[in-house]
């Protein structure tokens, strides 16, 4: 606490006494007092704690610029003006007061003037007690403080400003760090500072010029990342940051929501609570940097001293920062020199490179200790002349050598020359070497001097590489397909010899054109497929036709692999067309052999049913004759019935429907027709086939029984040939069970759902069955356990099947006999 | 055809799994006048008795179960005698020969005529009234046969071989007067007018060691 305070405290205490006083006095009439206090520029008041009225006095009025009767005895006169943030402790105070008058009523505080403005107050009060001792009044007298309170922030802020320098240069001195030392500063202008927030930021060279923090302390609640500061002359620019890079000089913001340069961050600052700040720029060599900005919640917070202070702080952080850098620099620099030597050198050893140098005038070679080892010899200083060093060269490079050497001791400056030489173990070594020729002034060689390089590995790689390379082309182009290279754009970027032989183009023209080959009928659908490939890099493979030199289109296997790089991006796809033409010629054949033996399997079929189907239309045939005879019987009598003779002309009608039902039936498993995918009923089927082989089941004394789902759905299929199927597989059963005398002859057929896309039918029997070994023989070709059997009907019945995409197998049944089952897909055409 | 005095109740039975043949057949043997019953399968024939009136059987070779042969088999091994007349919708010859060896009057292959049936069916019933009449007449014999005492069965059994009176007395060592009245008591209760009738009837008994046996009752007879 300044003398100063100590003062106005001693002169109030004289003047709390006095108007005591003075109000006893002023009942007294006693004026010379009452001058006297008013002269002491004190206002004074009286408060009755009973009815609450304060008497002020006119000085207490002047105070805060008003006139006598502008005031009146209210409590609330003085409540309401005294500084929202000052009032309840003052209150408090009051209240502890009036319970214990200890110590004594001593209070500052802020209370507004007419004019807005906010004036310190020192109050002190003391309790006057009535007779009965209970306190009946507070009287006290108020000293306007503003003045001393200035001068002391001002100078208790100095004070934080010089121990913030001296608490900074500590830093700087101890920390190599620039970014920790600028954190430091930062964090030290907050917590010894006193400051709300700091923060330093560096001119950027960049085209918005812009200020880039980079430290920062104190409450921020994100307000550097919202703004935007530059140091260029624009209203960016214009806050204080950018003023003090661009002038160099200290620019502050007293009062920023009044200041108008600081509209484009009013808003933000408002957020932060700042009120006023300070921009110190940071320079060297004179020109700013950077800025130390530092910002204060409160309104004009820096004063003169404070300024020159900081001022000071931030010339000391621009000279400290100087200093690390160059610092910084010069130890980078030193690392990078070192660095860089070691690499020189290890470079060196890792690449065998030797010196050399050669005395044009004395004919002296000097050689580097590398250069020894290169040629197999012994570092050492011995005096060698070029034709020394010459017999080192295998001979046949020798010519070689000396006529680049001395065509470049000629005319030319520079030279360079690959050689062998032989080493003295008779080792041969590849050399690479460059050399110089430093002149005199009347164009006279003087001396050479140049490098000499170890290369023979680098030669056997080469070597290798050129003779993989060369092999690799031989090899694509020499093997049966066509090989090529397509970019991931479609564009072709390389095809092999056998590919253009085939085509009969050159590289160029296919490139030109990449689907020129292709069968025009292929060619939307080959681009289709490609385009989705490349979509997903998924390898490729489709059949097209190709034309050849000569016109003639033939099929190809086309196959594509992507390569990828490191990153997985598709570099190019790599492809093979193979020739598949005479192998599609040989599935077409197959496919007509297959349909030729399926169609004679069939009729086999029908001939082994011969006498069954002979009687099932014998059967009506029989039926229509009888009736026929019985129906002119009827009617030829003397009293001719006629009812009975339509009866029998209505059995002949039906009869006759019924033979030739059973006609075609066996037409259509006889007929010859191309493969023709219906939707049909499977359980019709199956009851036709049923019709069909049931007096031969009746023959060999089998029990047929049937379960079938109802409400099958319709499967798509071929139906004569699920008819083949299914009747190739009821006579193996009825084949296989009529060897059977021991038990019950059972066929079960049944037909459900395996899943919802396929359905499935069972044929099962009680027969001989079949040996476990022989399982998985039953489906080939001409494997029979029939004396008269093709061994076709299971091997075709497969492959009928299978093009349906469905599946037949057989199944060992846990008691006698085979269970075959097969599936049809019940998809829509 | 009209009402035969011939075929009085005569039945035809029909046997065949098929309606169609079955149907027809009804139609057609009612249209003639006669009777006709149908079955689907062996086992519902065997389940109706034989009327003791002339029938045959229409039977068809391949039949569920039990087949026509096999039916055959059984009806012979049975001792049920009927004349059958087998259908077949494909008649091969083995089982045509086999059916007519066991006795089958008829093999008629579908589609057969009317007239052929119509003869088969008459033949048939012609035969089995026989049949009855033949087997009413053994039945009335076996019965009278049976009447006798068995020194009289003896004594018959000596006349029928042709032997006079002494010889039947010496063999069986009685006086010749009492083979006479023997005799004369076999010829009253066998209801035998001539010595002709009564070794008719010992034939037709089969009685009479050199006579064949024709007639499968009579070997029943004698076991």
């Amino acid at each position: 606490m300044s003398n100063l305070k100590s003062v106005a405290y001693w002169y109030l205490k004289c003047i709390l006494a006095a108007t005591q006083t003075m109000t006893t006095a002023t009942q007294r009439g006693n004026t010379l007092l009452h001058q006297a206090v008013r002269a002491a520029r004190v206002g004074a008041w009286d408060w009755d704690l009973c009815t609450k009225t304060v008497i002020y006095s006119t000085e207490w009025k002047h105070q805060l610029g008003y006139g006598e009767n502008e005031i009146s005895n209210e409590l609330n006169e003085w409540e309401s003006r005294i500084h929202p943030d000052d009032l309840p402790k003052v209150r408090q105070r009051i209240a502890e007061y009036r319970e214990r008058p200890w110590p004594d009523f001593e209070e500052e505080f802020r209370i507004r003037h007419k004019d807005s403005s906010w004036r310190w107050m020192l109050a002190r009060a003391e309790l006057v007690i009535d007779e009965k001792g209970a306190p009946a009044r507070m009287v006290g007298c108020n000293l306007d403080i503003t003045r001393y309170k200035l001068i002391e922030n001002e100078l208790s802020r100095v004070n934080r400003a010089l121990r913030l320098i001296s608490g900074s240069n500590l830093t700087l001195v101890q920390l190599r760090d620039e970014d920790t030392v600028l954190e430091k500063v930062c964090r030290l202008a907050v917590e010894v500072g006193g400051y709300t927030m700091a923060w330093v930021g560096f001119a950027q060279q960049d085209e918005r010029k812009t200020v880039r923090p980079a430290a920062q302390a104190g409450f921020e609640p994100g307000y550097l990342e919202s703004v935007v500061i530059s140091w260029a002359d624009e209203p960016q620019g214009r806050g204080p940051a950018g003023t003090a890079i661009r002038t160099g000089r200290t620019c502050i913001s007293r009062n920023i929501p009044a200041d108008p340069t600081f509209d484009p961050w009013r808003d933000a600052a408002a957020q932060a609570g700042y009120q006023s700040t300070i921009a110190l720029p940071l320079r060297s060599e004179g020109r700013a940097f950077g800025t130390l900005s530092i910002y204060s919640s409160e309104v004009d917070a820096f004063g003169p001293a404070e300024v020159r202070a900081l001022e000071e702080l931030a010339s000391d952080l621009a000279f400290g920062l100087t200093v690390l850098r160059t610092r910084a620099e010069r130890d980078r620099a030193g690392q990078a020199l070192e660095e860089s030597q070691r690499k020189l050198e290890a470079a060196q050893r890792i690449a065998h490179v030797g010196h050399w140098e050669r005395d044009l005038k004395t004919d002296l070679i000097t050689w580097s200790g590398e250069t020894y080892r290169i040629f197999g010899l012994l570092p050492g200083n011995r005096r060698m002349r070029f034709e020394d060093f010459l017999k080192l060269v295998h001979q046949d490079d020798r010519p070689k050598v000396m006529h680049s050497v001395e065509g470049a001791l000629d005319k030319l400056r520079h030279y360079s020359v690959d050689y062998k030489i032989l080493r003295a173990d008779g080792e041969e070594r590849f050399v690479h070497s460059e050399g110089e020729v430093v002149r005199d002034d009347s164009g006279r060689p003087l001396r050479a001097f140049g490098t000499v390089q170890d290369i023979t590995e680098r030669k056997h790689i080469e070597n290798a590489l050129r003779q993989s390379e060369s092999k690799l082309r031989l090899v694509i182009d020499t093997i049966p397909a066509m090989a090529w290279i397509v970019l991931p754009t479609g564009a072709i970027d390389f095809m092999n010899q056998r590919w253009l032989e085939y085509s009969g183009l050159t590289l160029e023209e296919a490139i030109k054109n990449p689907t020129s080959t292709m069968h025009p009928e292929d060619i939307p659908r080959a681009i289709e497929k490609w385009n989705t490939h490349v979509a997903t890099g998924e390898p490729y493979e489709a059949e097209m036709r190709l034309r050849r030199a000569d016109g003639e289109y033939r099929w190809f296997l086309v196959r594509t692999v992507p390569l990828r790089d490191e990153q997985g991006n598709i570099v190019e796809w790599y492809g093979t067309s193979t020739d598949i033409e005479g192998q599609k010629r040989a599935e077409e054949a197959l496919r007509e052999t297959q349909a030729l033996l399926a169609r004679v399997a069939r009729a086999s079929i029908v001939g082994e049913l011969t006498a069954s189907i002979a009687h099932e239309v014998n059967q009506p045939l029989g039926g229509i004759v009888t009736n026929a005879e019985a129906a002119l019987t009827w009617l030829s009598d003397d009293t001719p019935n006629f009812k009975e003779a339509r009866e029998a002309l209505q059995r002949i009608v039906r009869d006759g429907t019924r033979a030739s039902e059973v006609v075609v039936r066996i037409r259509s498993l006889l007929k010859n027709g191309k493969p023709n995918k219906t939707q049909f009923a499977l359980d019709q089927v199956i009851r036709e086939i049923i019709v069909l082989t049931k007096s031969e089941a009746r023959r060999r004394k089998v029990s047929v029984q049937t379960r079938l789902e109802p409400n099958l759905p319709q499967v798509t299929a071929d139906r004569v040939q699920v008819q083949q199927v299914l009747m190739n597989l009821v006579m193996n059963s009825l084949d296989a069970l009529s060897e059977v005398t021991d038990r019950q002859r059972i066929l079960r057929i049944k037909a459900d759902l395996e899943t919802a896309k396929s359905a499935r039918v069972v044929v099962e029997d009680t027969g001989i069955g079949i040996e476990p070994h022989r399982m998985k023989e039953i489906f080939e070709p001409f494997h029979t356990t029939k004396v008269h059997g093709l061994g076709l009907g299971l091997s075709i019945s497969r492959s009928i099947i299978e093009a349906h995409g469905g599946h037949l197998r057989a199944i060992l049944n846990d008691g006698p006999g085979v269970t075959f089952q097969f599936t049809l897909l019940v998809e829509p055409l | 055809m009209k009402s035969d005095p011939q075929f009085p109740a005569a039945t035809v039975f029909v046997v065949d799994d098929d309606p169609s043949i079955r149907e027809a057949l009804s139609s057609l043997i009612r249209s003639v006048k006669l009777g006709v019953e149908t079955f689907s399968s062996a086992r519902e024939f065997l389940r109706r008795g034989r009327p003791e009136t002339p029938v045959c059987l229409i039977l068809d070779v391949r039949l569920p179960g039990l087949n026509g042969l096999e039916l055959q088999q059984h009806l012979i091994r049975k001792g049920v005698a009927l004349p059958i007349i087998f259908i077949t919708g494909h008649g091969d010859i083995p089982t045509s020969v086999r059916a007519i060896k066991a006795g089958a009057l008829e093999f008629l292959t579908k589609p057969f005529r009317k007239r052929d049936l119509l003869l088969a069916i008459k033949q048939a019933i012609e035969r089995d009234r026989e049949a009855l009449i033949h087997r009413k007449e053994i039945v009335e014999l076996s019965a009278r046969y049976d009447s006798l005492t068995p020194r009289e069965q003896e004594v018959m059994h000596a006349v029928v071989k042709g032997l006079p009176n002494k010889h039947i007395a010496a063999e069986l060592g009685t006086a010749e007067i009492t083979v006479k009245i023997q005799r004369g008591r076999v010829m009253k209760k066998m209801k035998a007018n001539s010595l002709p009738s009564l070794v008719r009837m010992a034939q037709k008994l089969g009685v009479e060691p050199a006579a064949k046996r024709l007639n499968p009752l009579s070997r029943r007879k004698h076991a």
